[in-house]
């Protein structure tokens, strides 16, 4: 096969979608058992931390696609070239699957066309775009309602969400339901010294969360560590803020502390954000704090929890009970 | 857990049970989804009342397009949201109920290997979200049955509780077919011991369903004459010796459903409503349903007698 040698086009946009769950395990995996689980590709390995959180993240997974690009104008685009992929484990205990791809429009004067697939996989993550779409048109196509038919980095992600759950090591115990979360990243090339607007954050009706950031993209790793950081972040929100809300609906109100209890023991000491990020990124959680407040959430969520222990621990001793789980569980907060 | 809902003859009255079985389990606050896998016909989007989907999902979205690999995800519907009947928001203190709803036009297909493997991440994949999966087969042996026996055979280590309810009507013709479906040669049973399931545990985990039923000294039959009301007491206790040998009895039989007006008219569901307020309904087949729904989780009517 003929390569084309010459460097690609500068991508101007990258988008990321990832997946977020509980790892199907009764308790948090230590960095051994995260390595195991994350050794998707043999040789290459995988990257662990333990300060001041645990974090492993495997190698990337790379996927060559060949299809249409999501138009909110519904124009023809297509995209050709490579989509990366990788699982993360945060604390050991919440599993994430990212999938991201720097899209680069046609070099200019030079027609846009099928170029050998090694070309394509020099470039892991980059997307050639064949046809005439703007940046702003493919954002929005993106972060709006997924159409048949259109690249669909939620299905590469989840296919890998599906790995890291059905890794053999796992005893397959899931100490409480919750929902897998759907974040959706679109980050917009500044340049180096570009000025960049406001983040803009927002849930649709389906669900699907999606943040849309200007930020220079010479470190798409560092924006997708970001991304899943930020979707971690959210699934937390998102599991505690329904563990809440249920425990104020009428039948609920038996058995409330063994409802809270998983959570409190396995989720609440997980919130730490920005811990991974780097420090040139930090203004992108600064923006999330003032809005939508994600820590002012939380420790509203962290308060009510507490309230519900207090009362409970008052209950039983004036029942004559000894409320020492709920005393436990109260320590932990 | 995931419960899964068979027959051997058709107009049993399994979907309309199992819906309300979901709706009911879902009211006493747990997250419950419900999958229409009777590929030939899917109706579960008519007994919920979720008109777009009354006859399966219209867009290639649905099951048996996902069990093909067409589409990424299989369509999910917020039963809650999109009921006709309901006030489009999940009631106080109940769980999520979600229908996972057939393909209109589906019918049915070979099984592959390719496919039985997207069937158990499936069911992985739920198991995370909700504690009750309930999967309505159609009636009868069919390729849909065997792929989900297979997938759910092979979950893994810990994996989910897999438990059968296999519904028949109150005749003899019905009890040697449910008996054939579980015990047959080429039964539930056996199926689940070639997988490599353990026959005690097999046969452990599969329970039945009455349906249809009148109990000689019901209400109903109040006005029968003298010789009517004695040729049925006779009937029905040939047909408890009958279930006894072909074990169907008292111990394997985890739910009776009254014969109800209602369900014979329309298969729908039953809101307490319909018991209380219109009265269309029978307060005993909502406490069925309601006895039902308990003791799917309920250890001791699964372990062996």
């Amino acid at each position: 096969m003929t390569g084309d040698s010459a460097p690609g086009p500068r991508p101007t946009l990258l988008l990321v979608e990832a997946r977020t769950t509980l790892l199907r395990h009764s308790h948090a995996v230590n960095p051994d058992m995260a390595r195991e689980i994350l050794a998707f590709t043999p040789a290459a390995s995988v990257r662990t931390t333990s300060r001041p959180l645990a974090r492993a993240v495997s190698p990337d997974t790379v996927e060559g696609v060949y299809c249409r690009l999501p138009s909110a104008a519904g124009r023809r685009t297509d995209g050709i070239g490579t989509v990366a992929s990788r699982g993360v484990l945060i604390g050991g205990r919440i599993a994430l699957a990212s999938s991201r791809t720097l899209i680069a429009a046609g070099r200019p004067g030079v027609p846009a066309r099928r170029r050998g697939w090694f070309t394509h996989l020099a470039n892991p993550g980059v997307l050639e775009q064949i046809g005439r779409a703007d940046d702003d048109d493919l954002a929005r196509g993106f972060t709006g309602p997924s159409r048949p038919g259109v690249l669909d980095l939620a299905a590469i992600a989840s296919r890998l969400l599906d790995r890291v759950q059905a890794a053999t090591m796992l005893d397959g115990t899931i100490p409480l339901r919750t929902a897998r979360t759907r974040f959706r990243f679109a980050v917009h090339d500044v340049g180096p010294h570009g000025s960049a607007p406001s983040p803009s954050f927002t849930i649709d009706d389906a669900g699907v969360r999606t943040l849309v950031v200007h930020a220079a993209l010479d470190a798409p790793e560092q924006l997708a560590t970001l991304c899943e950081e930020i979707a971690a972040h959210d699934w937390l929100l998102t599991t505690m803020q329904r563990l809440v809300d249920g425990l104020d609906e009428p039948p609920a109100r038996a058995g409330r502390i063994e409802r809270i209890a998983p959570a409190v023991e396995q989720l609440l000491h997980l919130w730490m954000p920005g811990a991974h990020s780097e420090p040139e990124l930090s203004w992108v959680w600064s923006a999330l704090e003032r809005r939508p407040g994600f820590s002012r959430q939380w420790a509203s969520i962290v308060a009510r929890i507490r309230n519900e222990l207090d009362l409970s621990i008052l209950r039983a001793l004036s029942d004559g009970a000894e409320p020492t789980h709920q005393a436990r569980l109260r320590r932990e907060l | 857990m995931i419960v899964l809902a068979t027959s051997d003859k058709g107009g049993t009255g399994r979907s309309v049970t199992t819906t309300n079985v979901a709706y009911r389990r879902a009211l006493q606050g747990d997250d419950v989804c419900f999958l229409d896998f009777d590929f030939g016909s899917p109706t579960a989007g008519a007994i919920l009342d979720v008109e777009s989907v009354s006859r399966g999902i219209k867009m290639g979205t649905g099951l048996h397009s996902y069990l093909h690999g067409e589409t990424a995800e299989p369509a999910r519907i917020d039963v809650w949201r999109h009921a006709g009947w309901s006030g489009r928001r999940r009631p106080l203190g109940a769980g999520r109920l979600v229908l996972l709803p057939g393909d209109e036009g589906g019918g049915e297909f070979p099984v592959d290997a390719a496919m039985i493997e997207r069937c158990r991440q499936l069911f992985l994949g739920l198991a995370e979200e909700f504690s009750i999966i309930l999967v309505d087969l159609s009636a009868g042996r069919s390729y849909a049955a065997e792929l989900v026996q297979e997938a759910t055979s092979n979950l893994g280590s810990g994996g989910e509780a897999v438990r059968w309810l296999v519904f028949h009507r109150w005749t003899r013709q019905h009890i040697l077919a449910a008996h054939g479906l579980v015990f047959g040669e080429r039964g539930i049973v056996n199926n689940g011991v070639q997988l490599g399931i353990d026959r005690e545990v097999m046969e452990d985990s599969i329970r039945f369903v009455r349906t249809a039923v009148q109990e000689p000294d019901s209400a109903q039959l109040s006005l029968l004459r003298p010789a009517q009301a004695s040729w049925l007491q006779r009937c029905h206790e040939e047909l408890l010796e009958l279930a006894a040998r072909r074990r169907l009895g008292r111990s394997m039989m985890i739910g009776a459903i009254p014969l109800d007006p209602v369900l014979q008219w329309r298969e729908q569901i039953i809101r307490d409503l319909d018991v209380r307020s219109t009265q269309i309904a029978n307060p005993e087949t909502v406490a069925a349903f309601e006895d039902l729904a308990s003791k799917l989780t309920q250890q001791n009517y699964w372990a062996a007698v």
